[in-house]
């Protein structure tokens, strides 16, 4: 009788059928659903049990949440706030990275700054937002420097440890080869450079989006954050989690499904160190 | 052999000497105070010459922040706020033990939180904050249960590390030696744990001030965020800043002077990894 070896890999099924199906299979069967199913009832008995206002039913929350789709509202706050974030998320992008590749390259700049950046990542939005709208009043202002302010810190800290990373043999043996400035800045500094910019993409814009929201709720006559603070004022509980829940999944959308991806493509030759945030 | 030690006990001292005199010299003629002097100066320049807004300048936010510590009216709010900040930071860790535990230890619950988890990650402090004012009204269940809500999940996520990294070997080894139950939590888990559940605690204090102050804001009639808005809302700049600023210090030199160094002694035995928050 003839004993035929087979690799493990086609006995387990590794085609792209089998691997398509198995992660269906897991997406579908998964607790997670349980978890979800239990805090949607659970919500629903409670809304039914107290026959309060302030605990709506999930139909309630639901029309709303069609309605505000439907009529454009939407988009048309949204498109506000995003403007806001985009711009201050800019400004905070470039002020971090600046400062933050002055405090990786020299410890007297590293001195300088420290202060700031802790004193920037301690304090919270609420007081960059409070100051700002003190300040710059209903100007679109407000937002983008509670934004920067508040963002700028955590752009810095990365680009700083990306700036740390830096192989220093390789840029001596770019300099002992005499290769050009711009040619060592594009093929050594920049790709190492990058995994490093990605992540402070990633927690600069998770910040940028929340202080946003805030400086609305306090300062602004339109946007999401606006939308949140005239549905608190009405006792609209519906209405808070309707637009909490559209926009927090278009952010999530944005963070989850566009900017990790990049980033861990990008940094893919990288060993893999645990992040807890 | 006594000359010899009194020689190297002297030498020893004189080292100690060096070294102190080396730090202060340092924390002393540092660049810290240019950066620190840099940015009184910009204040002081964009307070009497801005025509944008009011801005107050250094002096009168001191002034105003002594008068607010001499009064005793700071110590009195700040007991205030910290009684809900206790309340719901103690509760939020103690979900967050519960459920890092169970995520930790089986793949069913890892699965069945993980997008609570997530979705408490990134949802806005804001949003907890006028939810629970909204349900639970003016009081103390609406800032504590903002916390719980807000804080757990950092301590969840630190907490499942932390189980995931205890050593199974160790575990199998004390399970082989017959050793009693009690004793293997003690001596075995507990002290694995002990650097995560400090960092734990680190972060969801962190969660647990913002959260709080922001709860203030929108529903309290004492305590820190209370007077931020009533100060908001009479325009009165400086003390608005001043609360903030002193607020912070407090909470910084909790986080900074007790919970960063409790962290550091107790994971003293970890190998050092680069972390970036």
């Amino acid at each position: 009788m003839e004993v035929t070896m087979r690799p493990n890999s086609v006995a387990a099924g590794s085609g792209w059928t089998e691997r398509l199906g198995r992660a269906v299979k897991g997406f579908l069967i998964n607790p997670r659903w349980l978890a979800l199913f239990l805090l949607l009832a659970g919500w629903e008995a409670l809304a039914i049990y107290r026959n309060t206002r302030v605990i709506p039913r999930l139909e309630r929350i639901y029309i709303e949440l069609v309605h505000i789709i439907s009529t454009g509202l939407f988009i048309e706050h949204l498109y506000a706030s995003m403007v806001r974030i985009v711009l201050g998320f800019i400004v905070a992008m470039i002020l971090g990275t600046t400062i933050g590749i002055l405090m990786g390259s020299r410890h007297t700049w590293d001195e300088f700054f420290k202060d700031t950046v802790l004193f920037g990542l301690a304090l919270p939005g609420l007081i960059y937002a409070l100051i700002a709208v003190m300040f710059f009043g209903l100007s679109i202002l407000a937002p983008i420097t509670a934004i920067v302010g508040t963002s700028y810190p955590f752009v810095a800290i990365n680009i700083r440890e990306g700036v740390r990373a830096l192989n220093k043999d390789l840029l001596d043996m770019a300099r002992a080869y005499r290769v050009r400035n711009w040619d060592v800045v594009r093929k050594v500094i920049l790709p190492s450079l990058l995994p490093f910019v990605l992540a402070a993409i990633r927690v600069g814009f998770a910040i940028a989006w929340k202080v946003n929201t805030l400086v609305e709720v306090f300062g602004t006559v339109n946007g999401v954050g606006w939308q949140i603070r005239a549905s608190f004022d009405s006792y609209s509980v519906h209405g808070m989690l309707a637009w909490a829940l559209l926009f927090g999944a278009v952010m999530l959308a944005i963070e989850y499904w566009i900017l990790v991806p990049i980033e861990h493509y990008f940094a893919r030759w990288r060993p893999n160190v645990g992040q807890v945030i | 052999m006594g000359l010899a030690t009194n020689a190297s006990a002297a030498q020893a001292r004189t080292d100690r000497t060096v070294q102190v005199t080396k730090r202060l010299r340092s924390l002393i003629f540092s660049y810290r105070w240019l950066a620190l002097i840099c940015v009184l100066v910009i204040w002081q320049v964009i307070a009497l010459t801005s025509n944008i807004g009011v801005l107050p300048t250094p002096l009168k936010v001191v002034t105003a922040g002594w008068e607010l510590v001499s009064t005793g009216l700071f110590f009195k709010e700040l007991a205030a706020s910290m009684v809900r900040i206790l309340i719901g930071f103690g509760l939020g860790m103690l979900l967050g033990l519960i459920v890092g535990v169970l995520m930790g230890a089986r793949r069913f619950w890892d699965a069945f939180f993980q997008d609570l988890v997530v979705l408490g990650l990134s949802l806005p402090g804001l949003i907890y904050a006028l939810l629970c004012v909204m349900i639970f009204g003016l009081g103390l269940t609406a800032p504590v249960v903002a916390i719980l809500l807000a804080s757990y999940p950092f301590a969840a996520v630190n907490i499942r590390e932390g189980v995931r990294a205890i050593d199974k070997e160790l575990i199998d080894m004390a399970r082989v030696y017959l050793v009693n139950r009690s004793r293997v939590i003690r001596q075995v888990i507990l002290p694995s744990l002990l650097p995560f559940i400090l960092a734990a605690v680190r972060v969801g204090f962190t969660v647990a001030w913002k959260v709080a102050v922001l709860t203030e804001v929108f529903g309290a009639a004492t305590g820190i965020g209370y007077q931020l808005r009533y100060n908001f809302q009479l325009f009165s700049m400086r003390t608005m800043v001043a609360w903030a600023l002193l607020f912070g210090a407090v909470m910084l030199v909790i986080e900074y002077g007790i919970l960063v160094p409790a962290e550091r002694y107790f994971a003293r035995w970890r190998p050092k990894i680069k972390e970036v928050i």
